[in-house]
C-alpha cells in the first residue's frame, strides 16, 4: 500500500478530438472555396457579363513587363495601359483581361505584351454601364484554370469534415445508447432501494453526485454494510466490443478497398501537387539548389503515387467474405468459420486464414501521437492452394482458454480478428482483416 | 493515518470484494471514497474507470468502516507485452486527491492472465491435419 495522487483523479484521456477535426475540414473546405470563387468563379462571371459590352477601339499608351522580386524569385507582370472614347468621354484602363495579373514565367508576360505594343489601335470592349469598365481581351483565359488546385484542397477538406462528422455521429450514438442503459440500470435499482432503504438516494448506477451517506451510523465503529447501501456503481462506458454480436455473424473488413485507395489517392495528389508546382517553378527558373532539394520531396510524391496504384490494383481482387457461426465467443470455446471469395481465385497461388489477437496501444511522444499493435496470439485456421477450396470452405477453431477478451479503451485495446492473406504472383496480394470480438467467459448474452 | 485491509487480494468476476477501511488521527473535514478501480499500464497512454464507490464522512478521530464490492465480470486482469491492466481499491482522501491504493486481480481462477509472447518470424504453420472440413 503506498499514498500518491488518485490513479481515479487523473484525467483521462479521451478519443479523438473531432470538433478539431471538423474545424479543420472546415478551414480547408472555406480557404479551397474562397479561392475557387476569387480565382474562377468571378472571373467567369465577368466574361459572361463581357460578352454583352460594345465594342470600341482602343490606343495602347504603355505595354511592358514589370518585374518585381521577393524572397521566392521574379514575378512577371503585363502592364498595359489602353485610352477608348464612349459616347464622347475618353476612358483610361490598365484592366486588359480577366486573368490572372502575375505569373513566374517571364514568356507569358511577354507574349501579352507583343499581343498589345504601344500605338497599337486594337479593339476593346466597354461596359455600358459602367464605361469606366473595359477589357482589351474578354474571353476566360486559361491561366484561371490553374485554380482548380483548390480542388485538392477542397477534397481534403471535404474529407476531413466527413470523417468528422462521423466520428461525432458515433460518439452521439454511443453516448446515447449508454444514457438509455443507464436509465434502465437506474431505475432498475432505484426500484430495488426504494423498498429495502430509508436512505434519500443509496445506490445509484451512472450518477456521479456524492452521496450523503450513513454518517448517523457510521460514528467510527466498525458498522457492516449491507449490500447495495451508498454504493455508488458508475455505468461502464468502455464499449463492450461484444455487445450485439452473439449468434452467427458476418465480419466486415476493417477497411473497405475503395476508401483506401481514395485515401491513398488524396494524400498523393495534394502531396505530388504541391511538390512537383514547386519543383517545375525551380526548375524553369534553373534554381538548381532548390531543385535538387526538391527531389526528395518528388521521391516521396512517387512513392505515394505507387501507393495508390497498388490500393487501386487491389480493387480487382476477388471480393472475401467471411463468417462465424458466433460474433462473440468465450475463451476456449469452438466456434465455425467459413470463407467464400468471389473473383478470378485461381491467380491466387495459396489463400491463408488466420486468427490473430494483438494489443493496439495509443501514445504521444513529444506533438506525436502514435498507434503501435503487438500480436499475441496467432492460430492458423487454413492454408489451402486448390481452386475449389479458396472459392469456399470452413473449419473449426478454438479460441485458447486462458487468454484475454477483447477490451477497448480509448488508449489501450484488445483487438481479436480474422486475417485472410491470398499471395497473387506480381500483382498486390489479398489482405483482409476482419475483426471479431472475444467475450468473457463468466458473461452470457450481450450484457457485460 | 488510513489503511485498506482486504481478506484477499485475488478474485473471480461476480465474487465479492469485502475490506476495512481503518483511519487513525485524522483531521476535521476530511472524507474518503473507497473506489473501485481498473487502469491501464504500459507503453499506451493510461486509460482508467472507476467502477464503484463509497464514500465515508468519518465523525471520529480514529475508527473503520467495512465496505463491500461485487467484483465486476469484465475486464479481467491480464499483462501482456504492451498493456497490464490492474484492478485496485483506491482510497481517496478529499479533497486532497491523496490515495491509498491496494493492486486486486479480478480474472477467472482469480489468477491475472498473462498473454504469451509470440515469434512474429513463424508467422504461419500448416493447420493441424483434420481442422479443414
Amino acid at each position: 500500500m503506498n499514498a500518491a495522487k488518485a490513479i481515479s483523479s487523473s484525467p483521462a484521456k479521451r478519443g479523438t478530438p473531432w470538433g478539431c477535426l471538423l474545424v479543420f475540414g472546415l478551414i480547408f473546405v472555406t480557404v479551397a472555396c474562397g479561392g475557387l470563387v476569387l480565382m474562377i468563379g468571378m472571373p467567369l462571371f465577368k466574361t459572361i457579363q463581357a460578352q454583352r459590352w460594345e465594342e470600341r477601339t482602343s490606343l495602347i499608351l504603355k505595354s511592358e513587363v514589370v518585374t518585381s522580386r521577393d524572397d521566392d524569385g521574379s514575378v512577371y507582370r503585363p502592364e498595359i495601359n489602353f485610352e477608348y472614347e464612349y459616347q464622347g468621354k475618353k476612358y483610361r484602363s490598365s484592366n486588359w483581361s480577366t486573368g490572372f495579373a502575375s505569373s513566374s514565367f517571364k514568356g507569358a508576360a511577354q507574349s501579352v505584351v507583343d499581343r498589345f505594343p504601344v500605338g497599337s489601335e486594337p479593339p476593346c470592349f466597354v461596359n455600358p454601364n459602367d464605361p469606366s469598365q473595359a477589357l482589351l481581351d474578354r474571353s476566360f483565359q486559361k491561366s484561371n484554370l490553374f485554380a482548380l488546385f483548390m480542388l485538392i484542397f477542397l477534397a481534403i477538406g471535404g474529407g476531413l469534415m466527413w470523417v468528422a462528422v462521423r466520428g461525432i455521429a458515433t460518439q452521439w450514438r454511443q453516448k446515447r445508447d449508454a444514457a438509455n442503459k443507464s436509465a434502465e440500470q437506474t431505475s432498475f435499482v432505484s426500484a430495488s432501494t426504494s423498498t429495502s432503504s430509508s436512505h434519500k438516494s443509496t445506490s445509484r448506477i451512472g450518477v456521479e453526485d456524492e452521496l450523503d451517506g450513513d454518517q448517523g451510523e457510521d460514528d467510527g465503529d466498525d458498522d457492516d454494510l449491507e449490500s447495495g447501501e451508498d454504493i455508488e456503481k458508475y455505468e461502464d462506458d468502455v464499449d463492450a466490443p461484444w455487445y450485439g454480436l452473439s449468434g452467427p455473424q458476418k465480419l466486415e473488413p476493417t477497411s473497405k478497398r475503395l476508401h483506401t485507395f481514395l485515401g491513398f489517392l488524396f494524400v498523393a495528389l495534394f502531396w505530388n501537387g504541391i511538390s512537383w508546382t514547386i519543383f517545375l517553378s525551380a526548375l524553369f527558373k534553373q534554381d538548381w539548389f532548390t531543385v535538387a532539394f526538391l527531389l526528395i520531396f518528388v521521391g516521396i510524391g512517387a512513392i505515394m503515387i505507387y501507393a495508390a496504384v497498388h490500393h487501386f490494383l487491389k480493387l480487382f481482387n476477388p471480393t472475401v467474405s467471411v463468417a462465424l457461426s458466433n460474433g462473440a465467443v468465450c475463451p476456449g470455446e469452438s466456434v465455425d468459420l467459413a470463407w467464400e471469395l468471389v473473383g478470378r481465385v485461381s491467380r491466387i497461388r495459396e489463400l491463408r486464414v488466420t486468427i490473430i489477437g494483438e494489443e493496439v496501444v495509443t501514445y504521444v511522444r513529444g506533438t506525436n501521437t502514435s498507434t503501435d499493435r503487438k500480436i499475441f496470439q496467432r492460430i492458423p485456421v487454413a492454408s489451402v492452394s486448390t481452386d475449389e477450396e479458396k472459392r469456399f470452405g470452413s473449419a473449426s477453431i478454438t479460441i485458447p482458454p486462458n487468454t484475454i477478451h477483447s477490451f477497448s479503451a480509448p488508449n489501450n485495446k484488445i483487438e481479436w480478428s480474422v486475417e485472410v492473406h491470398g499471395e497473387i504472383a506480381w500483382w498486390p496480394d489479398i489482405r483482409e482483416t476482419m475483426r471479431f470480438a472475444v467475450r468473457p467467459a463468466a458473461i452470457s448474452g450481450d450484457q457485460p | 493515518m488510513i489503511e485498506v485491509q482486504l481478506s484477499k487480494l485475488n478474485y473471480q468476476p461476480g465474487e465479492t470484494i469485502e475490506g476495512k477501511f481503518v483511519w487513525k488521527q485524522i483531521g476535521k473535514g476530511i472524507r474518503f471514497d473507497i473506489r473501485l478501480i481498473w487502469f491501464t499500464e504500459g507503453k499506451g497512454t493510461r486509460d482508467h474507470q472507476t467502477i464503484q464507490k463509497q464514500l465515508i464522512e468519518p465523525i471520529e478521530v480514529d475508527g473503520s468502516k467495512s465496505f463491500r464490492f461485487v467484483a465486476p465480470t469484465w475486464p479481467h486482469s491480464f499483462s501482456g507485452q504492451f498493456i497490464s491492466l490492474r484492478w485496485a481499491i483506491e482510497a481517496v482522501e478529499l479533497p486532497s486527491e491523496e490515495a491509498t491504493t491496494v493492486i486486486l486481480v479480478i480474472a477467472p481462477e482469480g489468477q491475472e492472465i498473462v498473454l504469451p509472447r509470440i515469434d512474429e518470424s513463424a508467422k504461419f504453420t500448416k493447420p493441424i491435419e483434420g481442422l479443414l472440413r
